[in-house]
């Protein structure tokens, strides 16, 4: 409410200096409509007219903007004198000449990189892009060729061994069923000894008493010295059939020469 | 009455001050006033319980699990994402996005097209920032595509480039640099920082064999074996290949960028104003060394 | 044109006191920023330069600006991407007005990571209810058995669908010439 009345006064206070503004913001028009076109029919040479004309523009901003602003919205270098240090840099200076061309005063030839910079960036290049372009197809080729050779290699070795494959399967299955054959055959041996050793005894002892121990022990060695025995006899008979055969094909060879 | 009102709002506008922010306010119930947390609107130990580490803000470290194995710590590595910031990302355009360009004059096919045409649409977003590094041309479109263009794109599939070159048209893959494509992508704003147009840098290693590659028509590619392919790929997919020599606009098809060029016709080393329309050429022997490299 | 700057060599040689406003350069140097650049009076510059104004050359730099308005479409028979200018509309009781970038005003709402999809049909011009009861017949027609869900904005001259029929209803309003 107290704004509103505020408002009110506000308003009213200014209504009473319309009329006043009114006139003369008429007269003022009237006025700069006729150096409009003085000024487009005659050169400004008179320093008073040009002192005039620019005390009427600046009376026609009435923008209440800081003077860089203005400048900025009219497009034009907002620091015509420069005030803060980045005004200084190349970057900066570039940067004006790009954006207000020959307006902004700054001379063109610094927007080519200066020696120092001409040379940081040759380094910079040489370090990040040192190989030519040849070199590098070249590179990425080979690098192509080994990866691709390398797995070449590794299929040729598995189509290799893929063709043993049935043969090694065969072997494991008889390596399996020979431990197997031959864990049973020791089995059924114990068994045996341990049914002797209790047939000696003639009543059940049990297995680990020390005394069925002794008697496994010695029925186990007497059962090892028969198949050594064994064995010795069938190493003697081969080499006897042998003996026998080659024998028997010497006079049969006697025989042919004759 | 509605001259007696106008006349008055215009009066006040006169001579009220200028709208600034202390003058406005905003929409009726679009600030929510904030909640100060006092009594039984989030006060007393606001939302922070009764002693222990939570109300004496003395938290565990995140991941933490009190004591066993925490979870960021069990799997030693885990090689999912490696090396995923360094890969290369290529935007799609479908060959039917690019007709439609074309024929609501958006991209004018008269004239060499390549990423700064696509990009002055305002219709294709390219953030170099997220390592992408331009456009792929997607197959979508490939049956209906009948435009003789010459279009120069960084990614593109066979179909694709038999399409275009069933239509009579040319297709280049080219590669920029990130500091190219920040220049291309916002061409006023690269011509105001008042620099000279830098020269395009070569692709990495592991690009290089793609952009050199005639079967992908790469700019770095011999252009004879690139004609050799054009017909390779007319046998493959079955078209009579269109003879570009006898086309009018055969200047226009074969109009080509140096592979240290970024913008047609506009050479590395210049500097070109936009307000006083002109274009600076260095003379300085270094620099047209160095720019010529 | 080739004038430099008066003040600088006042205010921006080594020693002087604005220098000390500026940050030392103990910080890390972002090439964003003025800081990386070095001052003019510390460097000598002594490029040779020619300044052309080449209108074919020109041509080039205009090509690469991007335009400031959104072109007209090229006027053909038939466009072979699918999109069709507006037609005559032959005094109908509704109209459907173009975007800006003379597409249709048909666009899909994907909310809820992907659970709903809307089709909101907007600048619906004249009598939107009419507009509606023939859109129906034509959805529940395309949909059925499944009812139709939809919501007509009449201040804000929409129509907002339940589901994805985007593509049904701009063949739709391509049939009326919209």
């Amino acid at each position: 409410m107290l704004r509103f009345n505020l408002f009110r006064k506000f308003v009213s206070f200014h209504s009473r200096n319309v009329a006043f503004a009114n006139s003369r913001n008429k007269s003022t028009a009237v006025d700069i409509e006729k150096l409009d076109q003085d000024t487009t029919s005659i050169d400004v040479v008179d320093d008073e007219l040009k002192s005039r004309e620019e005390e009427i523009q600046r009376k026609r901003n009435k923008s209440r903007l800081k003077e860089p602003d203005r400048n900025f919205l009219f497009e034009k270098d907002p620091y015509p004198e420069p005030t803060r240090w980045h005004h200084g840099t190349l970057k900066y200076m570039r940067r004006l000449y790009g954006r207000y061309g020959e307006a902004s005063g700054v001379d063109p030839a610094i927007c080519w990189p200066v020696k120092e910079e001409l040379e940081e960036a040759i380094e910079y290049e040489q370090v990040a892009y040192p190989f030519t372009i040849p070199h590098m197809i070249a590179e990425a080729k080979r690098k192509r060729h080994e990866t691709e050779e390398s797995v070449k290699l590794r299929q040729e070795e598995i189509v290799k061994k893929m063709e043993k494959i049935e043969q090694m399967k065969q072997d494991v299955y008889n390596r399996i069923k020979n431990k197997e054959t031959e864990a049973k055959a020791a089995k059924e041996r114990k068994e045996r000894l341990i049914e002797e050793v209790r047939m000696h005894f003639g009543y059940t002892v049990d297995p680990r008493d020390e005394k069925f121990k002794e008697m496994l022990e010695k029925k186990e060695k007497e059962q090892k010295k028969a198949m050594k025995e064994a064995k010795k006899k069938a190493r003697e008979e081969n080499i006897m059939t042998k003996l026998l055969s080659k024998k028997a094909d010497t006079v049969k060879k006697d025989v042919n020469k004759q | 009455m509605g001259s007696n009102t106008t006349e008055k709002a215009l009066s006040m506008l006169r001579f009220l001050p200028r709208v600034c922010l202390s003058n406005i306010r905003p929409h009726p119930n679009s600030r929510i006033r904030d909640k100060r947390g006092r009594g039984q609107h989030g006060g007393d130990k606001h939302g922070c319980g009764n002693k222990g580490s939570g109300q004496r803000q003395n938290y565990m470290r995140l991941g933490y699990e009190t004591g066993n194995n925490p979870f960021y710590l069990r799997f030693p590595h885990e090689p999912y994402y490696q090396r995923h910031h360094l890969r290369r990302e290529y935007p799609p355009v479908s060959l039917l996005q690019l007709l439609k360009f074309i024929e609501l004059n958006r991209i004018d096919h008269t004239k060499p097209i390549d990423l700064v045409s696509v990009v002055n649409t305002g219709l294709y977003k390219l953030l170099p920032d997220q390592r992408q590094y331009g456009i792929q041309l997607t197959d979508e479109g490939a049956d209906v595509f009948n435009l003789k263009i010459n279009i120069e794109v960084q990614y593109a599939t066979e179909v694709v480039i038999a399409a275009i070159e069933k239509a009579g048209g040319v297709i280049t893959t080219a590669y920029y640099d990130q500091h190219s494509l920040q220049c291309m992508l916002n061409t006023k704003k690269f011509f105001e920082r008042g620099v000279p147009i830098p020269k395009r840098m070569m692709p990495p290693p592991d690009a290089i064999e793609y952009y050199s590659d005639p079967a992908k028509r790469g700019y770095l590619a011999d252009p004879d074996k690139i004609s050799e392919e054009r017909l390779v790929l007319a046998q493959k997919y079955g078209y009579s290949l269109p003879e570009i020599e006898k086309d009018p606009s055969y200047d226009m098809l074969t109009e080509r960028k140096d592979p240290r060029q970024i913008f047609y016709g506009l050479h590395p080393g210049w500097v070109v104003n936009l307000r006083d329309k002109a274009i600076l050429k260095p003379q300085d022997e270094e620099l047209l060394k160095y720019y010529a490299n | 044109m080739t004038t430099m700057r008066p003040l600088l060599f006042t205010i921006f040689t080594k020693t002087k006191p604005f220098q000390c406003l500026r940050k030392t350069s103990l910080h890390q140097i972002r090439n964003s920023s003025y800081e990386s650049s070095k001052f003019l009076v510390d460097v000598e510059v002594s490029t040779k330069y020619e300044a052309t104004k080449i209108p074919e050359e020109w041509k080039y730099v205009e090509r690469i600006l991007p335009p400031t308005l959104v072109p007209e479409p090229q006027p053909l028979p038939e466009y072979q991407s699918g999109w069709k200018p507006q037609g005559d509309h032959k005094d109908s009781p509704y109209f459907v007005e173009r975007s800006r970038n003379h597409m249709m005003p048909v666009y899909l709402d994907v909310r809820q990571r992907g659970v709903k999809r809307h089709t909101i049909i907007k600048k619906i011009q004249g009598d939107i209810w009419l507009f509606e009861k023939d859109l129906r017949t034509f959805l529940e027609d395309l949909i059925k058995p499944k009812p139709l869900r939809l919501q007509v904005n009449e201040f804000a001259r929409k129509i907002c669908i339940n589901g994805d029929h985007v593509n049904a209803i701009k063949y739709w309003l391509g049939e009326k010439n919209f």
